[in-house]
């Protein structure tokens, strides 16, 4: 690039700028309307999936061997074998509406 | 002009994005997540769209019927325009009422909550943009060796902000978001190799009267 076409002076093509500028901002108004009508990603889905399971406080844990023996809560020495998820690890719950 | 617009565009996204978060459910809207997600894109997509043609302008390339000024106008445009969308994409996490965001993770790298690497990386590839378009608007005052090196920070700028949308975006599992990432990085990686390999090109076709 030559030194006269560096930096934003002497600028030209101002209709197609806005064009771009215009098709940018339809696009991302777009693809705010797809991902409000249920386009959620999977990824998202199971973060909502998981929360949820999180706030559930009738869920048997699974580190409990046999239903005889009573859980016990986890320490340092005796971690979970499952992760605790939270809103801190995952970035929210989602409810995805009529999908 | 470029920057004009960009700003115009940059306050009309923050102004439909904060009307959404006063208008949507406070417990179960996702407006203001829907925008994040959405502006992300159109950031990458954009940064992604100036590094092309900054390469096509590089190599003299042009499609048939425009001319290198043309190309050289959509480079400068799709770059400020990827960090409005960019002050778009941090402005909706932050104000997002369920997100735990923050300004402080918005701007300085590895100081989010929410992995914080791979945010981090995001917030790196943002400042490199700045960097890249604070020089090209002083680069009428500074010498182009300087100005070429920061100019050269497109192409982390660009990586760091395909590992932040690989990695930290929550749409990454869906099949259109890995096609538009595959899709997106497998071009550039082609133009820089003929960018690389064809450095002989252009230095001929200076040559030529």
């Amino acid at each position: 690039m030559t030194g006269s076409k560096r930096g934003f002076s002497r600028e030209r093509h101002g209709p197609l700028k806005l064009a771009a500028s215009l098709v940018a901002l339809i696009g991302f108004g777009g693809c705010w309307v797809a991902f409000g009508h249920g386009l959620h990603g999977r990824a998202a889905a199971e973060a909502a999936s998981t929360s949820l399971a999180d706030s559930a406080p009738a869920e048997v844990p699974s580190t409990t061997a046999s239903p005889r023996e009573p859980y016990q809560t986890p320490t340092a020495a005796l971690p979970s074998a499952t992760p605790v998820h939270s809103f801190k690890t995952y970035p929210r719950p989602r409810v995805t509406r009529g999908s | 002009m470029s920057w004009k617009l960009s700003a115009f565009a940059g306050l009309a996204l923050i102004a439909g994005i904060a009307t959404a978060r006063f208008v949507q459910d406070p417990h179960t809207g996702t407006a203001t997540w829907d925008a994040a997600r959405a502006a992300g894109f159109a950031a990458y997509l954009l940064l992604w769209a100036s590094t092309v043609l900054g390469i096509a302008v590089h190599m003299r390339f042009r499609p048939a019927g425009t001319s290198l000024t043309q190309v050289l106008e959509l480079h400068r445009i799709s770059g400020t325009l990827a960090l409005s969308f960019l002050v778009a994409h941090v402005f909706a996490l932050i104000i997002d009422p369920v997100v735990p965001s923050s300004l402080l993770s918005g701007l300085v790298p590895f100081t989010s909550t929410y992995r914080p690497i791979q945010v981090g990386l995001g917030a790196l590839s943002e400042w490199l943009l700045v960097v890249v378009l604070v020089s090209t608007a002083l680069a009428g005052s500074m010498r182009y060796a300087t100005w070429r090196a920061a100019h050269l920070l497109a192409f982390p700028c660009y990586l760091l902000a395909l590992a932040h949308g690989i990695t930290s975006g929550t749409d990454t599992g869906s099949t259109p978001s890995l096609l538009l990432y595959a899709a997106s990085a497998a071009t550039v990686a082609a133009m820089g190799v003929v960018r690389i390999v064809g450095r002989g090109w252009v230095d001929a076709a200076e040559l030529q009267p």
